[in-house]
């Protein structure tokens, strides 16, 4: 798998003696699902304003795509476009006055013509299925729809690699399903996908491998069951594991089920004990 | 405004190309407050209810409520006009007859205004300003500082409604100390606020220069016919009463 991003001991801090990140190790491969997880404060929205260049480490070196970055102003450019985000707070991010505005914002800023521009707005509309929306002010949406419209301003401008900052935050069980499932699609057609949440029970059923932030740095990096299997680490980054793990914990061990089981999706346990004749 | 601007996108006269409404505007604006005339005034005024409520089909008491607004600004106006100076021989304007008149100008004008309002969104009324070659950093600013404005009323309300509910306002001392706390927090928050849009908008490679995407609404000969024979109609109508 090719290597997108590589980071070796990039340090940051917003205040001179105080460092958020200090000798962060990355790396991402391409078509990645990564999910960063810790506690609030640790780092995980500067871990992603770094990597997509609106800030700018101390020290340490981040290659792209093989490629040092010297924080040139093409290269800023290019970071900015090859790797998009979608803040948490849809607030934040919205800039236009009408959802097609908004999403044709990223594509007027590289320079397309006004039919290609109508063009790609139309057609990532309708694929996230907010075509309806297309003159409606996007803040008297509700939370799900312009979660989408935030989506899909990002989307549009074809990123490489996406980062989702906490993205079922706030939003309801049926919008963190449609949150899900548009994850799910983006990550089928090849992207690189990077979410940051609190929602374990989502980290485990999501992510190919899961980033654990804390202390100023990172300190797991594993598959979901290497991570929640952890509870060293776990304390260490205040962060607890989902349900799911607890339970199959107590189910091996009164040898209900076999040791070597490995599931991550609390449906699939779900259906596993349905087979069993338990007793 | 924020309210205004819900009604503006949902007007049926949405579809119309802003230039046609703002010059439809100019036009009767400028005719209004030449023609200094009760008639031309009273006419334009019952057009643009008309076009308001009828045609536009904008809610008639959100009509009726910002109509209110000059009607009173206009008649402290009047009264303040017409007020004889003790000790002196001098009234302000000692006819009242043309105070009047001037006061149903005015409103007349606000009325044309108002169109504007309930049927063109100002997000469209600044890009057809920028098509008609206004400076960019203008335009710009008019769509920064509307976005913040209702940024900040609505956190301000919300600010507002969290002091209420622990009795911020219930003596003149509270009142008075609330009020300022709002003030401070909004000047922070908008501060915060546009630093994480501006990242936002570098996010998505904003470099300085906003673009434009362009008007589109329907523009026919017929429409600037009609405002032709409007205006000439008021014109002709001047001096008649």
């Amino acid at each position: 798998m090719k290597e997108l991003i590589k980071w070796k001991g990039i340090s940051f801090g917003y205040q001179e003696e105080k460092k958020v990140l200090k000798d962060v190790d990355l790396s991402i491969q391409k078509g990645e699902k990564i999910v960063v997880i810790g506690s609030n404060g640790a780092g995980k929205s500067t871990l992603f304003l770094l990597l997509n260049g609106i800030l700018k480490p101390e020290s340490g070196s981040y290659a792209y795509k093989g490629r040092e970055i010297h924080y040139t102003k093409q290269e800023m450019r290019m970071l900015r476009k090859e790797i998009g985000i979608v803040f948490q707070e849809p607030d934040q991010q919205i800039v236009s006055q009408t959802v097609f505005h908004e999403v044709a914002f990223g594509l007027m800023n590289l320079g397309y013509s006004k039919e290609e521009v109508k063009q790609r707005v139309l057609a990532m509309l309708e694929k996230l299925n907010i075509q309806d929306l297309k003159d409606c002010p996007p803040h008297y949406l509700s939370g799900g729809q312009k979660k989408s419209v935030t989506i899909a301003d990002i989307l549009v401008m074809e990123p490489e690699v996406l980062l989702f900052d906490e993205p079922t935050a706030s939003l309801d069980p049926l919008n963190q399903e449609n949150v899900e499932r548009i994850l799910g699609q983006i990550a089928n057609e090849g992207k690189t996908i990077v979410v940051s949440t609190h929602d374990m029970e989502f980290a485990s059923r999501f992510a190919d491998r899961i980033l654990v932030v804390g202390e100023g740095t990172i300190i797991g990096n594993g598959t979901p069951m290497e991570i929640f299997s952890d509870k060293n680490l776990l304390s260490r980054a205040f962060v607890k594991p989902p349900v799911l793990y607890e339970i199959m914990k107590v189910l091996k061990e009164k040898k209900i089920l076999p040791n070597d089981l490995e599931l991550t999706d609390s449906e699939k346990l779900i259906q596993f004990l349905h087979l069993f004749k338990l007793g | 405004m924020n309210q205004m601007d819900a009604i503006a996108s949902r007007s049926d006269l949405r579809e119309i190309h802003p230039r046609v409404k703002m010059i439809y505007t100019g036009i009767t604006l400028a005719i209004c407050l030449w023609a200094s005339d009760v008639l031309v005034s009273i006419l334009l005024l019952g057009l643009n209810t008309v076009l308001i409520t009828l045609i536009s089909k904008a809610p008639v008491k959100s009509y009726r409520k910002v109509m209110q607004i000059p009607l009173v600004f206009l008649l402290f106006t009047a009264l303040g006009m017409m007020i004889h100076i003790p000790w002196t021989t001098r009234y302000l304007v000692p006819d009242a007859i043309r105070v009047a008149e001037l006061m149903l100008r005015v409103w007349a004008g606000c009325s044309s205004m108002f169109f504007l309002s309930f049927t063109t969104p100002i997000f469209d009324i600044i890009t057809c300003l920028h098509q008609w070659k206004v400076p960019e950093f203008l335009t710009d600013l008019m769509l920064y500082m509307y976005r913040f404005i209702f940024l900040l009323l609505d956190v301000g309300d919300v600010m507002q409604i969290s002091q209420r509910a622990r009795l911020g306002y219930d003596s003149k001392k509270s009142w008075i100390h609330s009020t300022a706390n709002v003030a401070v927090s909004l000047f922070i928050i908008a501060y915060q606020k546009s630093e994480q849009l501006y990242i936002a908008m570098e996010c998505r490679l904003y470099d300085g220069k906003m673009r434009y995407y362009g008007e589109e609404g329907r523009e026919e000969a017929g429409w600037y016919v009609g405002i032709a024979v409007i205006a000439v109609l008021l014109i002709l109508l001047k001096g008649c009463l």
